[in-house]
């Protein structure tokens, strides 16, 4: 850091100030851009979310027949945990099922007195299986499905949410082409104003060009200013953006809480986590487009 | 100090601004360039200061051969001449003290180098007490002068003065080329390009002839003679 770069950075501030009704114009754009950018951050975010909290959902119930032994069931319970691809087995005895689905209905009258009328416990004691991984479950099911294992079992229900994961999938991805091509044109958009804005300023400095160039500035010293401002286009518009986004999200939150209360996703907190690298990425983003940008503009317009 | 051998600049397709011009200027001299309009004054200007590049012969300065001088070694041979335009180009929204710093702005000085400077040239052309005035509140031979001192800051050994007195009356030309004598006489090298009789006739020193883009005449003590 010396003298000149100091001297370029207020020239830069300077000519912002001088054709301000244009910076503004350029960091509105780029504004612009930069919160669709976000917003496919957050649909990716979400549906990451989403996904991953459905494939935490899927597991294999396995329903033990009546009167099984316990060592039976332990044996089972045993041979499933030291498969690879299992995750956890998770024993549920017919009382504890029974208290569980008294517990769920027990606003319902209607079923507590069908209970009561059966006189027994209809439930069955069960294994509930979880998979390492959403591909494993097949595995697991060959497993269940071998005759030795069947000998004890009733049956088994294995949830499939296959369906639901590569629907959410689909809208996601849908979403995100959305917002990627709404990216693009506004990105486009962004590189012809700061192209168009760096040509006025080559323009509104012509005198000022023409005496650095007349008493020995060198070429370096004479462009640095322009890319500096473009700079600063940048780095205003990613600061305003955030500050944007961040208003956005304490609006809508409350309602995003509400409407994803069993993903328990928070925009505010994912970006809170994730803010170093998502203003650095971005930021680095807006400035190399910005600068590649006033760089052509320069080549172009500005012959020293 | 300066030396052009045989340099020519043609410009496509038939024009040749200046043709074989052979001119050697010693270190502490005063020469004038007088010629008509297009007779190649302006551009042998331009060679010098490297705006242009020659097309045939060189061009030689206090040792350096410029004929085909490099985009980024421009810088430095403007920072060893200096020069003043017809027009001062004196920027309007600055005033006197930082048009003059400006140009050691724009070289890296530091601030408090140029605060020590600057009154000292502005102390050189008479201009001290109105460093804080702007250019449009200043006479045209005002103007010339921080021209003058704007050309100077950098303490270059050669000045050049391509109609410093177009745009200014007789009383305002004589000041001028009264301080361009005295800034000869400190040691500076001046090459004035003028088609002021009054001016050439006044300094009694070297007179250069141009005429289509070739020397005519080249005498010691000369006079207007167009």
């Amino acid at each position: 850091m010396n003298y000149s770069f100091f001297r370029a950075l207020r020239y830069a501030f300077k000519d912002f100030g001088r054709n301000f009704w244009l910076s503004l114009v350029t960091i509105t754009v780029l504004i612009l851009a930069l919160l669709s950018v976000n917003i496919l951050i957050c649909l990716n975010a979400l549906s990451a979310r989403i996904v991953s909290v459905v494939k935490e959902k899927v597991d294999i119930s396995i329903f033990i027949k009546p009167d099984v032994e316990q060592a039976k069931i332990a044996n089972l319970e045993e041979r499933l945990k030291k498969r690879p691809e299992v995750k956890e087995v998770v024993f549920v005895s017919k009382e504890a099922a029974l208290a569980d689905f008294k517990e769920k209905h027990k606003d319902d009258p209607k079923i507590l007195e069908a209970l009561k009328e059966i006189d027994k416990n209809p439930l069955a004691d069960s294994l509930i299986v979880k998979a390492k991984s959403i591909d494993d479950y097949n595995n697991i099911l060959s497993f269940v499905n071998l005759e030795e294992n069947q000998q004890i079992i009733k049956y088994q229900n294995y949830t499939d949410h296959e369906k639901i994961i590569s629907r959410v999938n689909e809208i996601s991805k849908k979403a995100e082409e959305v917002s990627l091509a709404v990216t693009l044109v506004f990105s486009i958009i962004a590189v012809l104003i700061i192209f168009n804005a760096i040509r006025v300023s080559v323009y509104t400095r012509r005198e000022e060009v023409a005496v650095m160039r007349l008493v020995g500035a060198s070429s370096s010293f004479i462009r640095l200013p322009f890319i500096l401002e473009s700079i600063i286009y940048g780095v205003f518009a990613v600061l305003i953006s955030f500050g944007i986004l961040y208003l956005c999200f304490s609006l809508i939150n409350p309602y995003l809480d509400a409407m994803l209360a069993n993903y328990s996703f928070n925009l505010i907190q994912y970006y809170n986590q994730n803010i170093v690298l998502l203003l650095c990425a971005e930021a680095g983003a807006v400035i190399v487009l910005s600068v590649l940008s006033s760089a052509v503009a320069l080549g172009r317009y500005l012959r020293v | 100090m300066i030396k052009f051998r045989n340099v020519t600049k043609f410009y496509p397709p038939d024009t040749y601004a200046v043709k074989g011009v052979n001119l050697h200027i010693k270190d502490g001299e005063f020469v004038s360039i007088i010629g008509q309009s297009g007779s190649g004054k302006t551009t042998l200007i331009r060679l010098l200061i490297g705006e242009e590049k020659v097309t045939g012969g060189n061009i030689i300065v206090g040792g350096w051969d410029i004929s085909n001088i490099r985009k980024g070694e421009v810088p430095i041979l403007r920072r060893q001449i200096g020069v003043i335009f017809q027009d001062y180009k004196l920027l309007p929204n600055k005033n006197i003290f930082e048009n003059i710093a400006f140009a050691l702005e724009v070289c890296g000085f530091t601030d408090k180098k140029i605060k020590v400077m600057v009154p000292q040239i502005l102390k050189v052309v008479n201009l001290l007490g109105k460093a804080d005035k702007y250019p449009r509140q200043l006479s045209g031979g005002e103007q010339q002068r921080v021209g003058i001192a704007r050309a100077l800051i950098h303490r270059p050994k050669i000045l050049v003065a391509d109609e410093p007195t177009g745009n200014l009356d007789l009383a305002n030309s004589r000041d001028i080329i009264e301080l361009l004598q005295k800034i000869n006489q400190l040691g500076t090298t001046v090459l004035l390009v003028t088609h002021d009789r009054e001016v050439v006739n006044l300094l009694k020193r070297r007179v250069v002839v141009l005429d289509r883009g070739e020397i005519v005449s080249d005498q010691k003590v000369g006079r207007y003679v167009i």
